[in-house]
């Protein structure tokens, strides 16, 4: 059973590691669009890190502003997608 | 970047605590539309009022290239395709008049009306600038692909029966009321009878339902590619009438609208008014070809409306017309002034990157310093242009309530082409990352993940770029002929090398330590900031050999056009 708390941990540590912020604190709520993530390609790498981290699979469709608003929501699709990597 | 992925929903009690008033701001963006109004269109002789350069003279100001023939400021902003009923002063006038009366609507009336209010505005102005016909005609083709995309009873039927009306009249207004009514009720009744007995039925098969939607998505593609080919095969030249022509302007935006209908974005019980204002708003009207992107589809329109005080949006949006205005008042005069600058100096530039490609191909010599500043110059004279029309497109619908995203940001801050793309075209940007990229990038999970980025950045820079973003749009502006398709193919190093420069640039971007450190903090790396936004910019403007060519000129010639660029002339 996936452990969201860890699964938070890891996704900030990734947040923190490559989009490295001086001017701000990252915290599970931070809206990661509007005040973290830059452009398109931070969308594409945090997609590969979730894949690799995590062994998900993702679908375009996952590639949304709910999923992707905060650490918070992040985690909730991960650990949503670890229990039923073939649903909805 | 806040509309990165089209924003997050919004609720209706968030839109409630957006829409508080304050005159003040009204009376700012009235301001700021008369100043437009003066310095683009004959307010002045109607209001008794000094004309612009009268004004400028007087005041001991006297420029070139900022003023046109009848005294009053030269303007990109225009309504396309409608050349019939007015001048482009009073085209312009209307426009700006209509967007005054779509911001005083949509500021105070309740959140239920607001939308509504836009969209009936947005139709009236249509209807006056390029007549009921062609509005009628576009309505109907947009009609047609809500019935399609959202099939079902209830009112249905009596919407295709409406869009038949309209279609059938459009076609034969012409030849004088009575007949338009007449062909209008026939066409009616087909289009009513045809939607519930072939559609509806059809719509039903799940396979059929795929290709109905994918080809009522997909027409304006569709029709010029087989006119383009048939005319190739000796056929006659298809020419499309006003309103299908503008329809046909869309076919970026319904894509997205598809892909969030695909998504499972757009409700399948969505309004036809709700449909229709994803695709009628008053920043669509000024310059229809130019930044169709912007908007991009239902999920972004819809999450979008009033997601922010409105007032805070007014005030972004009021500093886009200003900076618009900057723009489309001084871009001329300062490219003038750089060619005038740089030749002073013994530099040869030419105005375009046209003319260089002309003067190449018929045997001229030209240097290095000649290829690299016409080159760069020739993108600031795009950028500023471009960017005047598209703030004022932006500005628009900020003003309106939506949280919209600038086009275009500062280009020449970008320091890699990445940045350059989502800072150049940030809607269009959207499109092709969500139409190739993604569908690319997810279809292929198993592969290494640079060959995905890769593969995935030509999918979307190169080949949608090329095919859907420019190709279709050059039978729109050269007609649907065969030649259309012969005078843009050839261009296509163009797209290829901008593909591979941005797979580079993510590439990289990907595998270096992201710096805590800014681009533009002002500390000893500064000057690096400055040589890779002069070297991504260069870059950019060099490749438009391949773009703005010589008609008669050849790949190998642009080719080694292209390398003078480097120092190296073969």
């Amino acid at each position: 059973m996936a452990d969201p708390a860890d699964i938070s941990r890891r996704i900030g540590e990734f947040f923190e590691a490559e989009f490295p912020r001086s001017d701000a604190v990252l915290t599970d709520t931070t809206d990661l669009l509007r005040d973290w993530l830059v452009d398109s390609a931070g969308i594409v790498s945090t997609t590969l890190f979730l894949e690799s981290e995590f062994g998900i699979q993702m679908r375009r469709a996952d590639i949304n502003a709910v999923h992707f608003q905060s650490i918070r929501s992040l985690t909730a699709y991960v650990v949503g997608r670890l229990a039923n990597p073939r649903g909805k | 970047m806040s509309g990165l992925l089209g924003g997050a929903p919004v609720t209706p009690e968030e839109q409630r605590r957006n829409n508080g008033h304050r005159h003040g701001w009204v009376l700012a963006v009235l301001g700021v539309l008369f100043v437009y109004l003066y310095c683009f269109t004959h307010i002045d002789r109607r209001l008794g009022l000094p004309a612009p350069q009268d004004l400028a003279e007087r005041m001991g100001i006297r420029v070139d290239h900022v003023f046109d023939s009848d005294r009053n400021v030269d303007s990109e902003i225009h309504v396309s395709y409608n050349a019939e009923t007015y001048s482009n002063d009073d085209e312009r006038m209307v426009l700006f008049l209509g967007v005054g009366v779509a911001f005083v609507l949509v500021y105070y009336l309740p959140v239920a009306w607001k939308r509504q209010a836009l969209l009936a505005v947005t139709v009236v102005l249509a209807v006056v600038l390029y007549g009921w016909a062609g509005i009628a005609l576009f309505v109907a083709a947009h009609m047609g692909v809500y019935l399609i995309l959202h099939p079902g009873l209830g009112p249905r039927p009596g919407y295709a029966a409406l869009a038949g009306f309209l279609a059938g009249s459009a076609m034969v207004s012409k030849s004088g009321g009575m007949l338009a009514v007449m062909y209008g009720t026939l066409w009616a009744a087909m289009g009513a009878a045809f939607y519930r007995f072939v559609v509806l039925p059809g719509l039903g098969v799940p396979r059929l339902a795929s290709v109905l939607r994918v080809v009522a998505v997909q027409s304006a593609m569709i029709v010029v590619f087989a006119g383009a080919i048939l005319n190739g095969l000796g056929g006659g030249e298809w020419s499309l009438p006003l309103g299908v022509m503008l329809f046909f302007w869309n076919w970026e935006r319904l894509m997205m609208y598809h892909i969030d209908h695909q998504d499972g974005l757009v409700p399948e019980d969505i309004p036809l008014d709700r449909y229709l204002g994803v695709f009628l708003s008053p920043g669509t009207i000024p310059n229809w070809n130019w930044g169709v992107t912007i908007g991009q589809g239902y999920a972004y329109v819809e999450n979008n409306f009033l997601a922010e005080d409105k007032n805070h949006l007014i005030r972004k949006g009021l500093q886009l017309y200003g900076v618009a205005l900057v723009y489309i008042v001084f871009g001329d005069w300062g490219h003038e002034w750089l060619v005038k600058f740089l030749r002073s100096q013994d530099l040869y530039v030419f105005h375009r990157v046209k003319n260089l490609s002309r003067y190449f191909a018929n045997g001229g010599e030209v240097s290095t310093p000649t290829v690299l500043l016409t080159t760069f110059i020739d993108v600031f004279r795009w950028m500023v242009l471009w960017g005047g029309v598209v703030h004022f497109k932006v500005g628009t619908w900020l003003v309106c309530g939506y949280k919209c995203d600038p086009y275009f940001n500062r280009p020449w801050m970008a320091t890699n082409l990445v940045t350059l793309w989502s800072r150049f075209t940030f809607h269009y940007r959207e499109f092709l990352v969500r139409a190739f990229y993604y569908p690319a990038f997810f279809a292929m999970p198993k592969v290494a993940r640079s060959v995905r980025i890769v593969l995935s950045t030509l999918a979307a820079a190169t080949f949608g770029n090329f095919v859907w973003g420019h190709m279709s749009e050059a039978f729109f502006y050269k007609r649907i002929r065969f030649e259309s398709l012969l005078d843009i193919l050839p261009t296509w190093p163009y797209f290829v090398l901008i593909g591979v420069g941005i797979s580079v640039s993510e590439l990289w971007l990907l595998r270096k330590k992201r710096l805590r450190r800014k681009p533009w903090t002002l500390d000893k790396w500064l000057p690096l900031d400055v040589l890779a936004a002069y070297g991504t910019l260069q870059f950019y403007g060099l490749i438009h050999v391949f773009f703005y060519r010589h008609d008669g000129g050849s790949t190998w010639n642009d080719t080694r056009l292209f390398l003078i660029g480097f120092g190296i002339h073969l």
